[in-house]
């Protein structure tokens, strides 16, 4: 029968297998573009330009 | 088209008061240091007395010149990544005072003895109540100001800062929930191992989102400027950040290890702590590889310095931590000095080091200048400060583990080896080292206020327009 434990170790199970998929989705390669876009928000609008640092891998 | 300036004026304040509270919260530190060197310090007075003056310390580093470091930052940062002008002037303006009105109440009211007597949760309610309003007047500017964006993607130091302050207020708030008896006394609502637990839940993740998550914003931020190039992997800071906050909120009950706390808790409390180092690296790593192929900048840059070195220190203090935490390492290490090195090395070493680094970059800025009056005496502070922080984390060690050898030391008979005043006497030499790890660490602080002194007399406070295309 479904009792409260086994909620709750279901529960830890999505937990686990939502950490893995935000893993997948960060190093998906459509996400590349916008994430390097998005490491250069912090130097817009300066007048030093900053260099393009590849992401690793 | 008229031009918006950047709301800098709240962050020129917090700015200063940062530097000065620093001043008085380490000042505080350094005092009841030299009390346990010489116990006569305290003048027989009351409201000088070690156990009146400690939580006056953690209050004001951790709250006052913590506290208005991530304010300061965190509204600088979050105007600069969004492209936006702070979210409601007046309300940015109330969350300054407001939080200055909470560090005055504070020193006044610990050293006359009004406490509710859980760890840096001490403030009485009526002081409480004023941080909720403040703290939801600061969550509304910070959150105000990120709907208002103008780039597509919220920063990364953006989601660290964002963490910090929805989390903090949900600690606060649950952690002071208590019946008021009179304007000065209360009742907390929760009893007995309940209390302890729910005290730990609000102390360690005071460590995890107010000293680690809070602090990690301003070097997803300030690192990369002052490196001069992007963070060295922003997948990787995607990942630290869901792991980190997900982890750290089981944390807490490795404070309560040998307890009257259910022992499955305790051991879920030591499994999250070890697990805990895995996120806390991947932030490490990926702050100071961010300088890979770039090191050469770390010699003749002392702001960097502060920040690298910040880095190195949460990484030895994060391994240290997970280790600690482990219970047959802690029934040695638990009650000692051990655990005042390992805080010290965490708030000191990680904390206000990335802290002064963000500052030297920061200061100038908000006054119109290019740099630092002088960079000299910024290397001058690095130095002063990095060996103040060896002397004090290094003689803990060793007093800590020490102590727990000699608490635990039993005769073939069953009974104690040494009494306790036996192990204090031996504390004697390492507490004086401590005091002058301290006492340096402090005068590398004052330092610092006269070169913020000196960049900043006699300027203009510079008016940044706010970039109109992005």
């Amino acid at each position: 029968m479904f009792e409260l434990n086994t909620l709750r170790s279901v529960f830890t199970l999505v937990l686990f297998v939502l950490f893995i998929a935000i893993w997948i989705w960060a190093w998906s390669k459509n996400r590349k573009k916008e994430f390097e876009e998005a490491a250069n928000i912090p130097f817009q609008g300066d007048e030093i330009s900053a260099t393009l640092q590849e992401d690793k891998k | 088209m008229s031009t918006t300036i950047y709301n800098d004026t709240v962050v020129r304040q917090l700015s200063i008061a940062t530097v000065i509270w620093g001043i008085v919260g380490m000042l505080v530190g350094v005092i009841i240091a030299a009390q346990l060197v010489w116990p006569a310090l305290n003048f027989d007075l009351p409201w000088l007395t070690y156990s009146r003056l400690r939580p006056l310390h953690t209050n004001a580093v951790i709250f006052a010149f913590g506290g208005s470091g991530l304010m300061a930052t965190s509204f600088y940062v979050v105007q600069r990544t969004c492209q936006v002008r702070l979210f409601a002037t007046g309300l940015a303006s109330f969350v300054f005072w407001g939080w200055t009105l909470v560090i005055l109440l504070a020193a006044i009211t610990l050293p006359m003895g009004f406490s509710q007597g859980g760890e840096y949760a001490e403030l009485i309610w009526p002081i409480d109540v004023l941080i909720a309003l403040v703290w939801v007047a600061y969550g509304i500017v910070f959150f105000g100001t990120i709907v208002k964006r103008k780039t597509p993607h919220i920063y990364v130091a953006n989601w660290f800062f964002g963490a910090f302050i929805i989390a903090v207020a949900l600690l606060h708030i649950v952690r002071s929930l208590a019946i008021p008896v009179s304007l000065t006394e209360s009742y907390p609502i929760y009893a007995g191992a309940t209390d302890a637990m729910v005290q730990w839940w609000y102390g360690h993740n005071a460590v995890g989102f107010f000293l680690t998550a809070g602090f990690l914003g301003m070097m997803y931020y300030f690192v990369p400027k002052q490196a001069e190039r992007p963070i060295y992997s922003y997948r990787l800071s995607i990942v630290h950040f869901w792991a980190l906050i997900s982890i750290y909120m089981w944390a807490g009950p490795h404070h309560l290890h040998y307890t009257a706390l259910p022992d499955w808790i305790q051991s879920v409390g030591a499994a999250f702590s070890v697990v805990l180092l895995a996120p806390s690296w991947g932030g490490m790593i990926n702050g100071i590889m961010t300088l890979s192929g770039a090191w050469q900048k770390l010699r003749h840059d002392p702001i960097l310095k502060f920040l690298i070195v910040s880095l190195s220190f949460y990484g030895m203090s994060t391994f240290e931590g997970p280790m600690m935490a482990i219970k047959s390492v802690n029934a040695l290490s638990h009650y000692t000095e051990w655990t005042i090195g390992h805080v010290h090395s965490g708030a000191l070493g990680w904390v206000a080091m990335i802290t002064i680094g963000s500052l030297y970059y920061l200061i100038p800025k908000l006054f119109g200048k290019q740099d630092m009056h002088s960079m000299k005496l910024v290397e001058t502070h690095f130095w002063v400060a990095t060996i103040g922080i060896v002397l004090y984390v290094a003689s803990m060690w060793i007093a800590g583990v020490m102590q727990g050898l000699m608490w635990g030391a039993i005769n073939d008979d069953g009974t104690l080896t040494y009494s306790f005043v036996e192990s204090l006497l031996r504390m004697h030499p390492f507490y004086l080292i401590r005091f002058l790890g301290g006492a340096m660490f402090l005068s590398g602080m004052f330092i610092m206020a006269y070169n913020v002194y000196k960049t900043i007399k006699g300027t203009e406070p510079s008016n940044i327009v706010v970039p109109q295309s992005v």
